[in-house]
């Protein structure tokens, strides 16, 4: 089922000055709306995707301002 | 809140399912409202009508009877025409109608007649098609197939909450009977949505944890600061329960207290002696709180003078020695020991500067030997004096400030125990002139809860204190562990992901709490606003409230809850207006389809009841079900001109039911 607006609104002021983490919860509550199988192979991609790509990101801007 | 869009059902058509060889259902509207009934007596087959919905929608037959259990779904007649491995299908297919867009939602099950399958026939795993027709002709029909079909129902009609949309009478009565908070909860929880933070909340600890187990198997060293923050944790936990619980009890003493007394006061041979009980019980509690504190100033009083009592007679001494000392002269010191002593030294004297003869020099070590205190010591001396002085005049004060405090403290006590006995003698008076048996169980209970409260009163502070010791520690074993994992290595992957795990978990928890607050009210203001706009009984009720254990009340305009006390009719409509309620909150305004709705409420309020559904069929389709006796003349003189399809459903045989438009009802 969709998420209610309701509950992205209050996840979304509460994060309001990190779009990573915005977008990470977003997607971990999409994988609950879905109720798909395997939900931890799902979070364990999410996790490692936005744990590492925020990282590489952060390089790319230090590189980037050296 | 979301835009709340109507949404019908037009018609269901049922192929070989159950006692359906083949039926169609249209459901059509009514200017007035948009009611549809459906008449059969019990047997015929109302409730597998609604089966066949939840199947179609769901592959899930939520209201199978037991009789039906032992059956296939496959129609009997069906299957007794069918030869030895024969197959044929039974499909229920809905249409349903929603701002333009026709949905066509039919799910089909293949079956082949076997002697040696359970039940002689083996039914295939079904096949699920939603077909997406546009108002807008130039748009292309969208057809959808297994589980992204089951997808486009999850959007329409979740699963997880269809119990709100297709309920049976049991339902309505029972929703708050036994007050199953657990119900109400899992509710608010699943339409609000909350269920899903507090799903991703629980998935995400778990693989939080792992990732923290990984870690900690790498680094055995951190294993004992993780047993002792688990530990610690989880006795903080615990402890937290135990206050919630006894918070629980001392609630559960004052509501008892609190209706009990609403009804003793009331007695007319008790009243004045109630209200003097009433005032005697505040008095007692403000004796109570100032007997505390008069002993907690008995106490330091006592060890303030203990430790002046014991040092007095050292300070006679000490007084008496300097006085001795005062009085021969010998102090203050009137010459300076220190020029003296520099003057013999010298051989000159240090205050004229002169040499000094050896008759001088005598003359100025016989003053020295004189001298036994040097001019600051003496001056000390004097100044100790009167310091020991007043203290000495404190401790001689003792007995007659000891006196006074114990007085205070006494004469409240004595007031208390007066005050305690006045009680006691009211509340047995209370006792021999209640003559009813009811009033004096009433007023033992009363007693009993008292003790308890106090007791459990007494017991919280010391529990909460506990816990906050708890905590601390708790705290401080994760400070503890969280310093040792992140010196193992700070750039360790595993880290990262748990970082990224504990700021997520802190968002999702803290939406999780707040949504849950906020919902919970909502959903108490909208089941009220609800329930007052269609009650019968106007002026009678106060509000709807829902406690912190999500049991849901009602109360009366007298101030006390009643719930206990409705009528069936009056549960079944609080039920229905809380179910209406969420509705509105999860923004699906889906059709309510009831198996018999007056099943459980009286005679004399099944007009009330049935008005209540043909008000709530303005603003929603309603499809129900009777049995042809609970369709009574009032009932149906109510629905009069505001129903959209009328039904009855017959035996054609003993196994198979058909679908009649009859008129007699209408």
């Amino acid at each position: 089922m969709a998420i209610n607006e309701k509950i992205l609104n209050k996840v979304c002021e509460k994060v309001e000055n990190d779009v990573d983490l915005r977008v990470f919860i977003t997607e971990i509550l999409n994988v609950e709306a879905e109720r798909k199988a395997h939900y931890k192979e799902r979070y364990r991609d999410l996790i490692m995707h936005f744990a590492t790509e925020k990282e590489s990101n952060e390089n790319g801007d230090e590189n980037e301002n050296k | 809140m979301k835009m709340v869009m109507k949404m019908r059902i037009n018609n269901i058509i049922i192929k070989n399912y159950r006692q359906y060889k083949e039926e169609k259902l249209n459901f059509q509207n009514n200017n007035r409202s948009n009611l549809n009934i459906i008449i059969a007596k019990n047997g015929v087959g109302k409730t597998n009508i609604l089966n066949a919905i939840t199947w179609c929608l769901y592959d899930n037959e939520s209201h199978l009877g037991s009789d039906s259990k032992s059956l296939p779904i496959l129609n009997l007649n069906t299957l007794a025409e069918l030869e030895e491995m024969d197959s044929v299908d039974v499909s229920v297919e809905i249409e349903i109608l929603l701002e333009g867009v026709t949905f066509i939602v039919k799910r089909t099950a293949n079956c082949v007649k076997n002697e040696e399958a359970p039940r002689g026939v083996y039914t295939k795993p079904s096949n699920f098609e939603v077909k997406k027709l546009f108002k807008d002709q130039g748009k292309t029909p969208e057809v959808y197939y297994d589980q992204e079909a089951s997808q486009q129902i999850s959007r329409l009609l979740p699963k997880e909450i269809h119990e709100y949309f297709f309920f049976d009478n049991e339902q309505l009565n029972s929703y708050f009977v036994e007050n199953d908070s657990d119900t109400i909860r899992s509710a608010i929880h699943q339409l609000s949505q909350v269920e899903l933070l507090s799903r991703a909340r629980r998935h995400l600890s778990t693989i939080a944890d792992e990732y923290r187990a990984k870690i900690k198997r790498n680094n055995p060293d951190l294993e004992s600061k993780y047993a002792y923050k688990v530990e610690y944790e989880k006795k903080a936990s615990d402890k937290k329960e135990e206050i919630d619980n006894l918070k629980k009890q001392i609630q559960t003493s004052k509501d008892i207290i609190k209706e009990n007394k609403t009804i003793t006061n009331k007695a007319p041979d008790i009243k004045s002696l109630s209200e003097e009980l009433n005032e005697l019980e505040t008095k007692r509690d403000n004796l109570k709180a100032n007997k505390k504190q008069n002993l907690t100033y008995l106490q330091q009083f006592i060890r303030e003078y203990s430790t002046l009592l014991r040092l007095y007679p050292e300070l006679k001494n000490t007084h008496d020695y300097i006085e001795e000392k005062q009085n021969k002269g010998e102090i203050p010191v009137k010459i300076s020991k220190e020029i003296l002593e520099d003057t013999v030294n010298g051989d000159t004297c240090k205050i004229c500067g002169s040499e000094l003869s050896e008759e001088n020099e005598d003359h100025v070590k016989s003053l020295l030997e004189k001298i036994k205190f040097s001019n600051i010591a003496s001056q000390k001396l004097v100044q100790i004096k009167s310091d020991i002085q007043r203290m000495m005049d404190k401790a001689e004060s003792y007995p007659s400030e000891r006196d006074k405090v114990q007085n205070d403290y006494q004469s409240v006590a004595d007031e208390l125990d007066e005050t305690e006995r006045r009680i006691t003698e009211i509340k047995d008076t209370i006792k021999s002139r209640s003559d009813s048996e009811d009033l004096k169980k009433l007023l033992i209970e009363i007693e009993e809860q008292e003790g308890l409260l106090e007791q459990n009163r007494q017991k919280l502070p010391i529990l909460q204190a506990e816990h906050s010791r708890l905590v601390e520690a708790a705290t401080k074993a994760k400070d503890e562990y969280d310093k040792a994992v992140n010196k193992v290595d700070k750039s360790n992957e595993l880290n990262k992901l748990v970082n990224l795990c504990e700021k997520a978990l802190k968002v999702i928890t803290e939406s999780e709490n707040e949504l849950t607050q906020e919902m919970q009210q909502k959903t108490v203001e909208m089941t009220y606003e609800t329930f007052s706009s269609l009650i019968w009984k106007k002026n009678t009720f106060k509000e709807v409230v829902i406690n912190e254990n999500y049991e849901l009340d009602l109360i009366h305009n007298k101030g006390y809850p009643c719930i206990g006390s409705c009528s069936a009719a009056e549960r079944s409509l609080l039920a229905l207006s809380f179910t209406l309620s969420l509705h509105k909150i999860s923004g699906i305004n889906a059709p309510l389809v009831i198996d018999s709705p007056v099943g459980r409420v009286s005679d004399d309020s099944r007009e009330n009841f049935a008005q209540v559904l043909a008000n709530v069929s303005r603003s929603k389709q309603i499809i129900m079900f009777f049995t042809p006796s609970e369709y009574s003349d009032e009932v149906k003189e109510t629905f009069k001109n505001k129903i959209g399809t009328l039904y009855y459903l017959d035996m054609q045989n003993d196994t198979e039911s058909i679908i009649k438009k009859d008129d007699k009802y209408v």
